[in-house]
């Protein structure tokens, strides 16, 4: 029964050509229009542009003035440094001419706000943090082993270019339009929850007469609610598998060496997907209009708010209302790509990956609640 | 009855304030076909849907093959076969496909279901049009495929939702020739529908609906004898006057004379050579007459004369 059903939901799934388009071309032709939009950008110096920072240096500390004025010189200068006051600083930040603030005082401090690009924030937070750990660290055995200074100064083999070095994240491009190309891989992925959406309606008596037919024959709800969600994780995942791989091989995008991990994600992802649309389906007695105008709402809004339609809405959300981006779907998505991309360990994707799995337990054990062994009020 | 395949006790369906059925019983042997004849609204398809516990109700009870019916009597649902009003199929699955579909359902077996497939495909004379998807299918063929998802699994209860509606005559006579056969190979069969001339040509009893309650039920001739008329006949003729309209309306055994559509029109109840006798009195007369119609009672009449109003005119 499971195998049968599984077979008659990949063949209706596969051959829904409008959720497939969806899916599937929809994304394809997005990312190639993004490519073509910006792919000089993409291939020339976009992809290692400075950072802009503004130093306000209340303190002479001749050591990060010299860090500084290594990483700001040459042709891949990583900072584009604007000495200035406090106050004209927060003028910058607030416009957005820069990407944060450090303050050179007793130790080096860094300001940010909520605009503030992710990526360039960690790579400056990452240079004021280890110079202040290994300065700290000096000044302690200068203090207690002033005649170990020396060794130590060796075998920390402190020059710009180890610092450099030590700081990058990950082996993948700091590129910010790779950004683009995941935001597009995790917006296909959502719309995976339109499958899940079509199972739920043709599960409801109330909802469709195929619905009806079903209910009034043997097959167990729960049974061929699993069959149908799988089937269609099938088709989801498969078409964002394509359209990774169409996006690293065909189009060019370095999405770094972890392709293994994002098809991976792409899996979990499509999973979340479909029992998000099957429980949002199943929501109380509703028409499929109406469930239909809530999930595209759901999805919509969460898109949005993940930054899927607007480069760092998500980045705004999380300082301002951090608790929507751990509910959000369509943000835990892009966020477990986003930490693919990004940091060189697996705390923070393994925890997006989590949420996703919490939100697919929620989705699916809800939806089969509440749609098995129902009678309608009715139909 | 003894062998009640289906028994419904005084089921109540409300819709807020309208009242879909009221305490409708009903019990349905093995072997019949049953027919729930009704206006739309009259409570058919609420009385299927409760049956198939697909509706919750207020009152009552609904027992299948002996047992209390439920979403989850899976047992009782293997037995079911189900023919919707709407037809209820993949647009994504082929013919063949549709139908192992549905059947796959009720039969996993792999071998057996191919077989009941090619048969559902011959018994609904689909055998050209196996790899078709349905929307190249005309509406006939449509409906044709929608009763063979129904029935592929060899179910011993069949329910029949109005499954001619907006059907050509050629497939509708297809179809009522299709559901007497499946009569004959075992199965029980409960055919709704507002097309009294479907009921009366293929059910062995009738249950008449108006309302949400059961206003008649019995066979055919049982139903013709609840009422008063027993023969009607209409004679083309120029309009006769008020004192000989008197007259013929006290001629034996007629209960009712009118003038209506430039006819004459006189009901009987009982009696033999009622025409003999009419036609003399109007030659008597000197009226000169057209075309006679004599026709015995329909369920159209038992309708009126039980409801108040004909059936085709509640629709």
């Amino acid at each position: 029964m499971f195998f049968h059903k599984y077979k008659y939901g990949l063949l209706q799934t596969i051959r829904n050509k409008e959720l497939v388009f969806w899916a599937l071309g929809f994304t394809i032709i997005l990312g190639t229009l993004f490519y073509a939009a910006f792919g000089n950008v993409y291939e020339k110096d976009e992809v290692f542009e400075a950072i802009p920072v503004a130093v306000v240096e209340n303190v002479q500390d001749d050591g990060f003035t010299q860090l500084l004025s290594e990483l700001s010189q040459g042709e891949d200068k990583m900072l584009a440094l604007n000495n200035t006051d406090k106050e004209k600083a927060e003028k910058l930040l607030e416009n957005g001419d820069v990407e944060a603030i450090i303050t050179v005082d007793e130790s080096i401090t860094l300001s940010i706000n909520s605009t503030s690009d992710n990526i360039s924030v960690s790579i400056v937070g990452s240079i004021v943090n280890e110079y202040n750990t290994k300065s700290a660290l000096f000044e302690e055995i200068a203090k207690t082993n002033p005649e170990k200074l020396p060794q130590a100064t060796e075998a920390m083999n402190v020059n710009i270019d180890n610092v450099l070095e030590e700081h990058k994240l990950t082996d993948a491009p700091m590129n910010p339009y790779t950004d683009y190309f995941y935001n597009l891989i995790a917006m296909g992925i959502m719309f995976g929850s339109t499958f899940g959406m079509t199972i739920a309606i043709n599960s409801q008596g109330n909802l469709s007469a195929i619905a009806a037919r079903k209910c009034v024959s043997p097959a167990k709800k729960s049974v061929s609610a699993i069959a149908d969600i799988l089937a269609a994780v099938t088709i989801v995942f498969a078409c964002s598998a394509i359209t990774i791989l169409y996006v690293k091989y065909v189009l060019g995008v370095e999405l770094g060496d972890r392709l293994g991990m994002y098809i991976l994600t792409a899996l979990c992802g499509s999973v979340m997907s479909v029992s998000l649309g099957y429980a949002v389906g199943s929501i109380g007695s509703m028409g499929e209009k109406a469930k239909g105008a809530i999930l595209l709402t759901v999805t919509l809004l969460g898109g949005f708010l993940s930054g899927l339609m607007s480069h760092g809405m998500r980045q705004i959300v999380e300082a301002n209302v951090p608790f929507i981006n751990k509910v959000n779907p369509a943000a835990i998505l892009t966020d477990a790509f986003f930490s693919l991309t990004v940091y060189p360990h697996y705390d923070r994707y393994i925890r997006s990956i989590i949420g996703m799995a919490v939100i697919t337990v929620i989705c699916t054990v809800a939806g089969i609640i509440m749609t098995r062994r129902k009678k309608y009020a009715s139909l | 009855m003894s062998n009640a395949v289906v028994k419904i006790e005084n089921l109540v369906k409300r819709y807020n304030e309208l009242i879909a059925l009221d305490h409708f019983s009903l019990e349905i042997e093995e072997g019949e076909i049953f027919g729930l004849l009704g206006p739309n609204g009259s409570g058919k398809t609420t009385t299927i849907n409760c049956l198939l516990s697909l509706l919750s109700y207020d009152k009552g009870t609904v027992e299948l093959f002996g047992t209390k019916m439920a979403p989850d009597n899976y047992e009782v649902k293997k037995n079911i076969g189900i023919v919707m009003q709407n037809v209820a199929v993949f647009e994504e699955l082929t013919v063949y496909e549709n139908i192992d579909y549905f059947c796959g359902l009720y039969v996993s077996d792999k071998e057996q279901r191919a077989k009941l497939v090619e048969e559902a495909i011959g018994f609904v004379g689909l055998e050209e049009f196996k790899k078709f998807y349905p929307k190249k299918l005309s509406g006939g063929l449509l409906r044709r495929l929608n009763i063979a998802c129904g029935i592929a699994h060899k179910p011993k209860l069949i329910i029949f939702d109005e499954p001619t509606v907006a059907v050509d005559p050629q497939s509708r006579n297809k179809i009522l020739e299709g559901i007497v056969k499946l009569n004959e190979q075992g199965a029980t069969v409960i055919y709704t529908s507002h097309y009294m001339e479907e009921v009366e040509q293929i059910c062995t009893r009738i249950a008449i609906m108006d309302k949400g309650k059961c206003r008649a039920i019995g066979t055919n001739s049982e139903l013709k004898k609840l009422i008063r008329n027993t023969e009607t006949i209409s004679i083309e003729v120029v309009k006769p006057s008020d004192e000989d309209m008197k007259e013929i309306a006290s001629l034996p055994h007629a209960y009712e004379a009118v003038y209506e559509d430039s006819k004459l029109v006189v009901r009987y109840s009982g009696g033999k050579h009622n025409l003999i006798r009419l036609m003399q009195l109007l030659s008597e007369k000197q009226y000169d007459m057209g075309r006679v119609y004599s026709e015995i009672p329909t369920l159209n009449d038992v309708f009126l004369e039980i409801t108040g109003t004909a059936l085709r005119d509640s629709e």
